[in-house]
C-alpha cells in the first residue's frame, strides 16, 4: 500500500522509479476516481465507494493535483475527517513550500482543487441537466460553510450547516431538489429529508 | 602559510597517509606537519626531508589528545587514517576536534597513485548535500577550501524519504523548477553541476563516484551517534568510512533542518554562510525564528564571517520570523561587526520584518532567495544608490 512507502503525500517516482512503480499497484493519481470527479452522472450508481475503497489506499497522491480531487470524493462519499485532512494538504501545498518550488510561484491548479473539494465535495453542488442540485456532507468539526460562486449565469451565495442550506440568487435558477427542480428567485431553504435535501421556504 | 597535519600512526599507512598529505599541501599551498607514533617517527625522520614538511612525535592514545593538538596546531586539514582498526578513532575525533579531516582509507596495500591522479586538473569535488542548511554548508566550505569552485564540483543530492519533496509533478518541467530552486537556496558557485539521484544515498553515492570520477566526497558527519549522518542519515558512519575506497572529507556538523521557504511548523533558527573572497562580502542567511535561541548559532557564523576579514556582511533573513530578542539580537551583531571595521546590511522578505530592518543598518531590497551573487549587488546598489543594479 502507498503509506508503507512513508507518510503520504509522497512524490514516489523520485524514490522508486518510474519503472518499478509500473510493476506495482503504487499509483500517483487514480484516472478511475478522477472520472467519478468529472463526470459523477455517467458512472455507475454506488460504485464511487468501492472504487474509493480500492484505490485510495494505493494512491501515493504525489501530483499537487491529488489531494483537491481526493478530497472532494471522500467528502461526496461521506468520509469527511479523511477529505479535510486532504483539503488542509492542498490548502497548505504553497504555504508550507511542500514542493520546494515555491519562489517560482504558486500551484493555481491545486487552488483550483481546493475551491472544487469545497464546492463539489463538501457543499455538494453540481449542475444536473440545467438544475442546480445541492447535497452537501458536512464535517462534524465545521459548523458552517459559506461560498459566494456563480452558476447558471447567476451569482450565489450558499449557507450550509448540518440541517439547513440557504441559497441566496440575484435571479430565477433552477434548484433540483429531493421533491424535483424547484424555479427560485431570491432566497431559498433546504432541510434534509428520508429521500434527500426539500425546499421548505418559500413554500 | 597555511598548514596541514597529516597523523602518522603505523608503520605499514605511513607511505600511504604521508603520500595523500603532500599531494594535498602542494594543492593547497600549504606547509606539512607529520605528527607521528614514535615507532614511525624515527624512520620519516631519516628518510629524505621533504621541503616544508616538518616531524612532530604524537604519543596520544585518545581522540580528546589529538584534538587538544590540532587546536594548537589550527591545520587547514587533518589527515588521517580511516578503515579497518581507524575508523573508531576517525570518528571520535570528529566527535571532539570541529575542523576539517581527510579520512584516508585502506593500509600500505594500496598505492596512493589513484588519490594522486583523481587530484590532477580539472580536480573534481563530488558535494554530497540533502536539502540541509549543515549539508549545504560543509560542502561549500569543502569546495572553498579545495578551491575547486572554478573548476568542477558535482553537486550530489539523492532523494530519499526524508529528502523527497511531497509532490512531483509533470516531469517535463518539474525537475528543471525544483533543481533551479533548490540551487537558489542552498548553492550558486556557476562551475557546480547538479546530479540527481533516484536511489538510496549509498549507492548513489557509489554510482556518481564511478561517473563522476570524483576525488572525493565530503560527508556531513554529526557528531551525536544518535543522529547519524546528515545526508546519509539511514547509514552508519562508521560502516562508510570503513568500506569507502577513496578518501573522505568530514567535518561535524549540527544542522538537519532542511531548508524551505516557510513554514508553520519551522521553528528552529537555521543559518548557513557563504562569501566572496574576491569583493570581501559575507552572507549569512537565516531561516526559522530568529529570537534568543539563535544567539549561540548567530554569534558562531559571526565569527566565522569576521575570520574572512570582509568589508561588508549581509544576513538575508528570507521568510524568517524576527522576534524582539532578535531584533536585540541584531543590534548586538552590528556593534561587534564595527568593532571589526565591518559593515552590516540585513535584508528580508516581510513588511514586517523589513519595518523592523530599517531600525538596524542598511536593508537593501533583495530577491526571494539571496545568493552571494545577489548580495554582491545588493552591496553594489547600497554604495552606489544611483548604480542600476536592478534588485526586486
Amino acid at each position: 500500500m502507498a503509506a508503507d512507502l512513508g507518510r503520504r503525500p509522497i512524490a514516489a517516482d523520485l524514490l522508486l522509479s518510474r519503472e518499478r512503480l509500473l510493476r506495482s499497484q503504487i499509483i500517483k493519481q487514480p484516472d478511475v476516481l478522477m472520472l467519478h470527479h468529472l463526470l459523477p452522472d455517467d458512472v455507475a450508481p454506488g460504485s464511487l465507494e468501492p472504487n474509493l475503497a480500492f484505490y485510495e489506499p494505493r494512491t501515493t497522491h504525489g501530483s499537487s493535483l491529488s489531494p483537491g480531487i481526493a478530497a472532494a470524493l471522500l467528502a461526496r462519499a461521506g468520509r469527511t475527517a479523511e477529505a479535510v485532512d486532504m483539503l488542509r494538504t492542498t490548502l497548505r501545498i504553497d504555504l508550507d513550500d511542500l514542493t520546494g518550488t515555491t519562489a517560482s510561484g504558486l500551484h493555481f491548479a491545486a487552488l483550483a482543487a481546493a475551491w472544487q473539494a469545497l464546492v463539489h465535495g463538501f457543499a455538494g453542488l453540481r449542475v444536473v441537466d440545467g438544475a442546480l442540485l445541492i447535497d452537501p456532507r458536512l464535517p462534524e468539526s465545521w459548523q458552517r460553510l459559506d461560498l459566494r460562486l456563480r452558476c447558471l449565469g447567476r451569482r450565489l451565495r450558499v449557507n450550509v450547516c448540518a440541517d439547513r442550506v440557504t441559497v441566496h440568487t440575484d435571479g430565477p435558477l433552477g434548484l433540483r431538489a429531493a421533491d424535483g427542480v424547484r424555479l427560485i428567485d431570491g432566497r431559498a431553504v433546504l432541510e434534509p429529508a428520508p429521500s434527500g435535501w426539500k425546499v421548505v421556504a418559500p413554500t | 602559510m597555511s598548514r596541514i597535519v597529516a597523523v602518522v600512526d603505523e608503520v605499514d599507512r605511513a607511505e600511504r597517509i604521508v603520500a595523500v598529505a603532500r599531494t594535498y599541501s602542494r594543492l593547497l599551498h600549504a606547509s606539512l606537519v607529520l605528527l607521528a607514533n614514535p615507532r614511525v617517527e624515527q624512520r620519516l625522520v631519516s628518510a629524505e626531508p621533504a621541503e616544508d614538511q616538518e616531524v612532530r612525535p604524537f604519543d596520544g592514545s585518545v581522540p580528546s589528545d589529538l584534538a587538544a593538538e590540532l587546536v594548537g596546531l589550527d591545520p587547514r586539514l587533518t589527515v588521517l587514517p580511516c578503515g579497518a582498526d581507524a575508523t573508531e578513532g576517525c570518528l571520535g575525533l570528529l566527535g571532539a576536534y570541529p575542523g576539517w579531516l581527510l579520512a584516508v582509507p585502506g593500509g600500505g596495500v594500496t598505492a596512493p597513485a589513484k588519490d594522486v591522479r583523481a587530484l590532477s586538473h580539472p580536480l573534481r569535488i563530488l558535494a554530497p548535500i540533502d536539502g540541509t542548511a549543515g549539508a549545504a554548508s560543509v560542502a561549500r566550505a569543502a569546495v572553498r577550501m579545495l578551491g575547486v569552485a572554478g573548476e568542477e564540483a558535482i553537486l550530489l543530492h539523492v532523494f530519499e524519504r526524508s529528502t523527497a519533496p511531497a509532490f512531483w509533478d509533470q516531469s517535463a518541467h518539474a525537475q528543471r523548477a525544483w533543481e533551479t530552486e533548490f540551487r537558489a537556496r542552498l548553492w550558486k558557485p556557476a562551475a557546480t553541476r547538479l546530479e540527481l539521484r533516484l536511489d538510496d544515498p549509498d549507492r548513489g553515492a557509489r554510482r556518481a563516484r564511478r561517473a563522476g570520477g570524483a576525488s572525493a566526497g565530503p560527508s556531513a558527519l554529526v557528531a551525536r551517534a544518535a543522529a547519524a549522518a546528515s545526508w546519509v542519515r539511514s547509514s552508519r558512519p562508521a560502516t562508510r568510512m570503513r568500506r569507502t575506497p577513496r578518501p573522505v572529507f568530514a567535518r561535524r556538523t549540527q544542522e538537519q533542518q532542511h531548508v524551505r521557504a516557510q513554514s508553520s511548523t519551522a521553528d528552529a533558527c537555521v543559518i548557513s554562510i557563504d562569501h566572496c573572497p574576491e569583493r570581501r562580502i559575507v552572507l549569512i542567511s537565516m531561516w526559522g525564528t530568529v529570537g534568543s535561541d539563535a544567539l549561540d548559532r548567530l554569534s558562531e557564523a559571526v565569527e566565522e564571517a569576521i575570520g574572512l576579514h570582509p568589508r561588508w556582511v549581509l544576513i538575508d533573513l528570507g521568510t524568517a520570523r524576527l522576534d524582539p530578542d532578535g531584533l536585540a539580537l541584531l543590534h548586538l551583531t552590528r556593534r561587534k561587526l564595527a568593532r571589526h571595521h565591518v559593515r552590516l546590511a540585513v535584508t528580508g522578505i516581510s513588511r514586517r520584518v523589513r519595518g523592523a530592518l530599517e531600525r538596524i543598518g542598511e536593508s537593501p531590497r533583495c530577491p526571494f532567495y539571496t545568493t552571494v551573487d545577489v548580495a554582491i549587488a545588493a552591496i553594489d546598489a547600497l554604495e552606489s544608490p544611483s548604480s542600476l543594479v536592478g534588485l526586486a
